[in-house]
């Protein structure tokens, strides 16, 4: 979708400096803060990708979680179509919510053992309060439109599936009660190479077909890259650099965006990476640096770096937070 | 024992392992041929049940005799792995042999210091005194750039990080100086950022070392940054073997093209990905033909009835198929011959 386009359609979903902290135990009485999602906004135009990148414990299935809404944030707020689902009356919440649905990466664990994949989708298709029959019909019209032969599936358990057959499942799920926004999370990081582009393919029919918008949070540069329009690189609970996907991976404006890309293999042997471009591993976030999060690892730091925390600024189309971007 | 030159430090000939499982036999390994000169690495690359990480366990002699049925001969430096047993066979695992594993968190002992853990392989192994082999430790530690590795050899594995963990766990690989090291999937579960550090550490062990390794991935990148040649593993066969840039840039096997182009990394935004339709055979019978015809778009009335044998596609390239991409000017030489 081109940035003009994009600019005149209103949000389907805005996050606000949302926030969430865990407190934690370390040992007796002593109690620390973990700064799980440290005021993250973002806006998702309906039909575009949001890509969301970082590495563990960067907060980014935090914020997934967030807005399936199985954390509540401690602040912030989550607006879709400018209905606020944050917070608040939770019955009438839930109603919106149902139009926001998530994809698991563990295909096996995000399934009932005990249920067929038919009545597994069926389930959800009659919490949202469908007939039995309509339930077991658009569950074999949602195998169908996943790529699995209902009459071979329909009455198999999730033991019986492969990983990737099973990932189908949790996508024709997920679509059972008419999302108009999914939530993958990690979806095909479990999957081998070869059936991973079987479901990227699958994902970016269906979201032709159906006009949905989606949140795709990855650890694999080149799948988020592939897949979005957008993107958010995410550190230590923070948004660091966000815009148009092919601009932030090519011409990356912050350094840890620009480690993250040099880090990860091309795949061509004329290109190997010469050096690792960071040391050590991202801090704890119970234990903050002061200002910039990133400067314990950052080769561009300076004394203002560590008394200043960088707020996300923009830079023509792009944001980025840093005092001194590439 | 230093193998002289000319001989490969590994050489595999036809390696079947059977499972016996309670649903009927799984053919894991089916005719596995490798060889591996000293002071090479090299890379098996397949996704999950192709059998990488199943060899690498043969060749460690890890495989339970009462549950696996180990056909064909492993050498490894002098030693027939299939056949030794006992102390032989503790004697060669960690002095010829040793092995980094995927998840640090799990292969460390939870309740011993890491440091402890090291100096332990080094008194079994050659009769160190304890105070010998803590100070070897250290510096192992200290080789695979633990920071403050006297500090942190007293640490637990819980109080170390992963990239930290991965680390201490290739010191406790390299404590009785093997000659073959052999790591299974070791940065697969890092972040990517700390998956490089692993990668060029073990690169570098490599080279000051003069070891050979033998690296088990599913991710053609990380191959290609770690690896002098690469095979190509499929339904318990290599499929194709060939140095790195050969395997990356001139593929002569139909599955290896077609894992290269399903890779979202070369695709463009708004293109479909070329996937390779369908899933790998499930390995409960033992193969006939070739396991890749049924995705195989290129795939003719004989590859359903027999098994292709390990064809010459060029110097130091091997392909297992009927119908390989040959580049024109090894097939020009053909002609003229």
């Amino acid at each position: 979708m081109s940035e003009s386009l994009r600019q005149d359609l209103a949000p389907i979903l805005a996050a606000r400096a949302l926030k969430k902290h865990f407190g934690i135990r370390r040992g007796w009485l002593r109690r620390a803060t973990l700064h799980a999602v440290d005021g993250v906004s973002f806006e998702v135009a309906p039909g575009e990708v949001l890509g969301i990148v970082g590495e563990s414990g960067c907060g980014k299935s935090t914020v997934a979680r967030i807005l399936v809404g199985l954390v509540e944030p401690d602040e912030g707020s989550l607006k879709l179509d400018d209905i606020e689902i944050a917070v608040g009356n939770r019955r009438g919440v839930n109603q919106v919510r149902k139009q926001i649905q998530m994809v698991f990466q563990d295909s096996f664990a995000s399934l009932n053992p005990r249920l067929t994949l038919g009545e597994s989708i069926a389930f959800t298709a009659s919490a949202r309060g469908a007939s039995r029959r309509a339930s077991a019909e658009r569950a074999l019209a949602l195998l169908a439109a996943v790529g699995l032969d209902p009459s071979r599936f329909a009455h198999r358990y999730p033991h019986e599936a492969s990983g990737g057959q099973r990932q189908r499942v949790n996508i024709a799920r997920s679509l059972a009660g008419d999302p108009r926004v999914l939530v993958l999370d990690e979806a095909v990081s479990a999957l081998d190479k070869s059936i991973e582009a079987q479901i990227l393919n699958l994902l970016q029919d269906l979201k032709e077909e159906m006009h949905l918008t989606y949140l795709f949070i990855s650890h694999d540069l080149h799948v988020v890259r592939y897949m979005s329009d957008r993107v958010a690189v995410m550190y230590l609970g923070k948004v660091v650099e966000s815009g148009n996907a092919a601009d932030v991976m090519s011409m990356p404006l912050h350094p840890y965006t620009s480690a993250l890309v040099r880090a990860t293999p091309t795949g061509d042997p004329a290109r190997r990476v010469a050096k690792p471009p960071l040391e050590g591993e991202p801090p704890s976030a119970i234990d903050l640096p002061s200002g910039c999060r990133f400067r314990s690892r950052c080769p561009r730091a300076q004394a203002m770096c560590a008394e200043q925390e960088p707020a996300l600024r923009f830079e023509g189309l792009r944001q980025v937070a840093c005092h001194f971007p590439l | 024992m230093q193998p002289r030159p000319a001989q490969p430090l590994v050489a595999i000939e036809g390696l079947s392992v059977t499972f016996h499982a309670a649903g009927g036999p799984v053919y894991a390994v089916q005719g596995l041929c490798l060889e591996l000169k000293q002071g090479r690495t090299l890379a098996i690359l397949g996704e999950s049940g192709s059998g990488k990480s199943v060899t690498l366990r043969a060749l460690l002699g890890l495989l339970p005799r009462d549950q696996a049925r180990v056909d064909g001969s492993i050498r490894v430096a002098g030693h027939d792995v299939t056949r030794l047993g006992g102390r032989a066979l503790n004697r060669y695992r960690g002095k010829v042999a040793s092995m980094v594993f995927q998840d640090p968190g799990t292969a460390l002992d939870p309740v011993y210091k890491v440091g402890r853990q090291i100096a332990e392989c080094i008194v079994n192994h050659e009769g160190a005194s304890w105070s010998v082999a803590l100070r070897r430790a250290v510096a192992l530690l200290d080789r695979v750039k633990v920071p403050s590795a006297a500090v942190r050899a007293n640490a637990y594995p819980h109080e170390l990080s992963g990239g930290l963990r991965q680390r201490v766990m290739i010191a406790l690989a390299l404590a009785c100086n093997p000659v073959l090291l052999l790591a299974d999937e070791p940065t697969t579960a890092l972040d990517p950022t700390v998956q490089i550090q692993i990668v060029h550490l073990l690169r570098e062990l490599q080279q000051d070392l003069g070891m050979s390794v033998i690296f088990v991935t599913h991710d053609i990148g990380v191959a290609v940054e770690v690896a002098d040649e690469i095979a190509i593993m499929y339904a318990g066969r290599i499929v194709e073997s060939a140095s790195t840039p050969v395997i990356a840039l001139r593929p002569a096997h139909p599955y290896t093209i077609a894992l290269l182009a399903a890779r979202a990394a070369s695709a463009v935004r708004g293109q479909r990905l070329n996937a390779i339709a369908g899933s790998p055979p499930a390995l409960t019978e033992r193969s006939a033909c070739c396991s890749f015809a049924p995705r195989c778009s290129r795939a003719a009335a004989i590859c359903g009835t027999q098994s292709p044998q390990r064809a010459h596609v060029a110097e130091g390239h091997f392909a297992e198929c009927f119908f390989p991409e040959v580049p024109e000017s090894a097939l020009r030489r053909e002609a003229m011959t």
